[in-house]
C-alpha cells in the first residue's frame, strides 16, 4: 500500500513538469514509465506503456487552452495496475487510456477555478505585491499535484479492479482482441511520427 | 512597429543594462511561467512572478504594487519563448522608471501592446518548433538509438567491425546484464517482436531516452536564456525575437532530419516484422500481414482527414476480436 501511494505521488509530481513547472519534459510518458518502472520493478513494461501512450498523443499539441489527453496519467495508472494489481499489460494500457481521456475534464475545471484567483490576487497585490504573487504561484502546482495524486491513486485502483474482473469474465475472443489491438498500437505510432515530422507541414 | 516617441530620461538616471544575476533570476522564475495557468488570463501570474526581480529594483511602495498589477493582465505564449516578452518588459519597466512621471503612462501602454504582440508572434514560432517538431524528433531519435543499440548487442560482428574501424572495443558482455542491488533487468521486447535479436538492454533504452531529452532541453534552455537578453536588447521593437534565429529554416531542417529518421525507424520495424515475426500467439500471421500494415496506413489516412486515432484503437480491438473467429 505504501509503495502504491509513493508510486502515485511520484507520478503526480512528475506530471507537474508537463505544464506547470519547468517543462524539461522529464514528464514525457516514455521517460516517466521508464523511471517509475525501474524504481518499482518493471522497467520494460514502463518503457512500453509510456512509449505507446506517447506515440498516440503526438498529434495533440497543448496550444492555447487545448488540453490534450493526459498521457502521463494514462502511463502512470496503467503501470500501477500492472505492477500493483497484476493486470496484464495490454488490459492495463486500455484501462489507463480510460483514465487518460477522462482527466482533461477535471483539468479544465481546475483551470476555471484558477481563473477566479485573478481578482483576489489583484486585491492582495495592493497590500503585499510580492507575497501575493508567490502565494498564488505556490497554490497552483499544489492544487494540481493533489488532483493528480487523488485521481491516479483512486482511478487506477477502481479501473484496475474493473479491468481485472473483465479479464476474468470476458470471453476469450475479447482477450485476444485486446492483446492484438495492443500490439497494433506502435504501427499507429510510427504513422503518427512520420505524419508529424513531414516537412510539408512546415 | 515602434510608433510611440521615446520618453525623456530623468537627469539623475541613465540608460541601464541587465546584470547577469538579474537575467538569471528572471530565467529560473520563467521556469514557473505556467504554475498558475488559468483560462481567464492564462500565464499572467507566472509572468508577474518572473518580473518581480526587475520590478522590485525599479519601483517601491505603491508604485511596486501598481507595477505588479500591470503584469497581472492577460498574457500567453509558448513557455520557452517567453524570454522575449520578459526581456522586453524588463527594458521598458526600466525606461519607465527613468522617465518623467508624466511620460510613464505612454511607456506602460507601449509595453502592454508590445508584450502582447511579441507573445503572440513568438508563440506561433515556438508551438511549431518545440511541440510540433522537437518533441516528436526527440522521440524518434530515442527509437533510432534503440535500433542501433539492438544491432550492436545482437549483431556483434557488425558492431565489432565498426568499433575496430574507429579504434574502440565492443566488449563481450551483453549490454542488458546489470546488478543493481539484486534487481534483474531483462532485455526489453518493446515492440513485441518476441525475438531475442530485437530486444534492448536497459542501458540502450536509457541512452536513447537521455539522448532525446538532451536534444530537446539543450535547445529549449538555450532559447529560454538567450531570449531574455535578446528581448531586452531589441529595445522595444515588436519584431523582437524574430531575428534571433532563422526559425523557418531551422524548423524545416529539423523536420527533414526527423522525417528521414522516422521513415528509417518505421522501415526497420516493418522489415523486422516481416522477417522476424511478432509474438501474439494465434494471430501472429494476421497481425503481420494484415493488421499492422492496415493500422499504419489507416492512421496516415485518418490524420489527413482529421479523424482522431482513438477511433482506430476501438476499430483495432473490434477487428482483432472479430478475427478470432476466423
Amino acid at each position: 500500500m505504501i509503495s502504491y501511494l509513493v508510486f502515485c505521488a511520484a507520478g503526480a509530481l512528475l506530471k507537474l513538469d508537463s505544464t506547470y513547472i519547468a517543462q524539461f519534459l522529464i514528464s514525457r510518458p516514455v521517460f516517466v514509465g521508464a523511471l517509475l518502472g525501474m524504481l518499482f520493478g518493471d522497467f520494460c513494461a514502463g518503457v512500453q506503456l509510456g512509449l505507446f501512450a506517447e506515440m498516440l498523443v503526438l498529434d495533440h499539441v497543448p496550444v492555447g487552452g487545448h488540453v490534450p489527453p493526459a498521457s502521463i496519467i494514462w502511463t502512470v495508472s496503467a503501470l500501477a495496475m500492472k505492477i500493483f494489481m497484476g493486470v496484464p499489460v495490454a488490459w492495463a494500457f486500455f484501462g489507463g487510456f480510460l483514465l487518460g481521456i477522462s482527466f482533461p475534464r477535471i483539468e479544465e475545471k481546475l483551470r476555471h477555478v484558477r481563473s477566479g484567483w485573478n481578482e483576489r490576487a489583484e486585491a492582495e497585490v495592493m497590500e503585499n505585491p510580492e507575497g501575493a504573487v508567490v502565494k498564488w504561484m505556490l497554490l497552483g502546482p499544489a492544487m494540481q499535484a493533489g488532483a493528480y495524486f487523488v485521481f491516479i491513486s483512486l482511478g487506477a485502483w477502481l479501473v484496475g479492479t474493473g479491468v481485472l474482473a473483465a479479464v476474468k469474465y470476458s470471453p476469450v475472443f475479447v482477450a485476444s482482441g485486446v492483446t492484438v489491438a495492443y500490439w497494433a498500437v506502435p504501427w499507429i505510432g510510427f504513422s503518427s511520427l512520420i505524419g508529424n515530422l513531414s516537412p510539408r507541414r512546415v | 512597429m515602434d510608433t510611440a516617441p521615446r520618453t525623456a530620461l530623468l537627469p539623475e538616471k541613465g540608460a541601464r543594462v541587465m546584470p547577469r544575476s538579474l537575467r538569471f533570476s528572471i530565467f529560473w522564475r520563467s521556469l514557473f511561467l505556467q504554475a498558475a495557468w488559468n483560462y481567464g488570463r492564462m500565464q499572467n501570474l507566472g509572468f508577474a512572478f518572473a518580473m518581480l526581480p526587475v520590478l522590485r529594483k525599479e519601483w517601491h511602495g505603491a508604485e511596486l504594487s501598481a507595477a505588479v498589477k500591470r503584469h497581472l493582465e492577460h498574457f500567453n505564449t509558448q513557455p520557452f519563448m517567453a524570454g522575449f516578452a520578459l526581456g522586453l518588459s524588463a527594458r521598458l519597466e526600466q525606461e519607465a522608471s527613468a522617465s518623467l512621471p508624466e511620460h510613464r503612462e505612454a511607456v506602460f501602454e507601449r509595453m502592454r501592446l508590445l508584450k502582447g504582440a511579441v507573445g503572440t508572434a513568438s508563440a506561433a514560432i515556438g508551438d511549431r518548433l518545440f511541440w510540433g517538431t522537437l518533441r516528436p524528433l526527440s522521440l524518434v531519435v530515442a527509437i533510432a538509438i534503440w535500433w542501433l543499440g539492438g544491432l550492436a548487442v545482437h549483431h556483434p560482428l557488425w558492431f565489432k567491425s565498426a568499433m575496430s574501424a574507429v579504434g574502440g572495443s565492443a566488449g563481450e558482455q551483453p549490454l542488458w546484464h546489470c546488478s543493481l542491488a539484486g534487481y534483474s533487468c531483462p532485455p526489453c521486447d518493446i515492440f513485441g517482436f518476441g525475438n531475442i535479436n530485437l530486444m534492448y538492454g536497459w542501458r540502450v533504452v536509457i541512452a536513447g531516452l537521455v539522448a532525446g531529452l538532451l536534444l530537446y532541453n539543450v535547445f529549449a534552455l538555450w532559447v529560454r536564456w538567450r531570449a531574455i537578453k535578446y528581448g531586452y536588447d531589441c529595445a522595444g521593437s515588436s519584431a523582437c525575437g524574430i531575428e534571433l534565429v532563422k526559425w523557418q529554416w531551422l524548423i524545416r531542417r529539423m523536420r527533414i532530419i526527423g522525417f528521414t529518421l522516422a521513415i528509417c525507424v518505421a522501415a526497420f520495424a516493418g522489415i523486422a516484422l516481416f522477417t522476424e515475426g511478432i509474438a501474439v500467439g494465434r494471430h501472429a500471421l494476421l497481425m503481420k500481414y494484415l493488421l499492422a500494415p492496415v493500422m499504419f496506413t489507416a492512421a496516415l489516412y485518418a490524420r489527413r482527414r482529421g479523424i482522431a486515432c482513438v477511433y482506430l484503437y476501438v476499430a483495432g480491438i473490434a477487428a482483432a476480436a472479430a478475427l478470432y473467429f476466423i
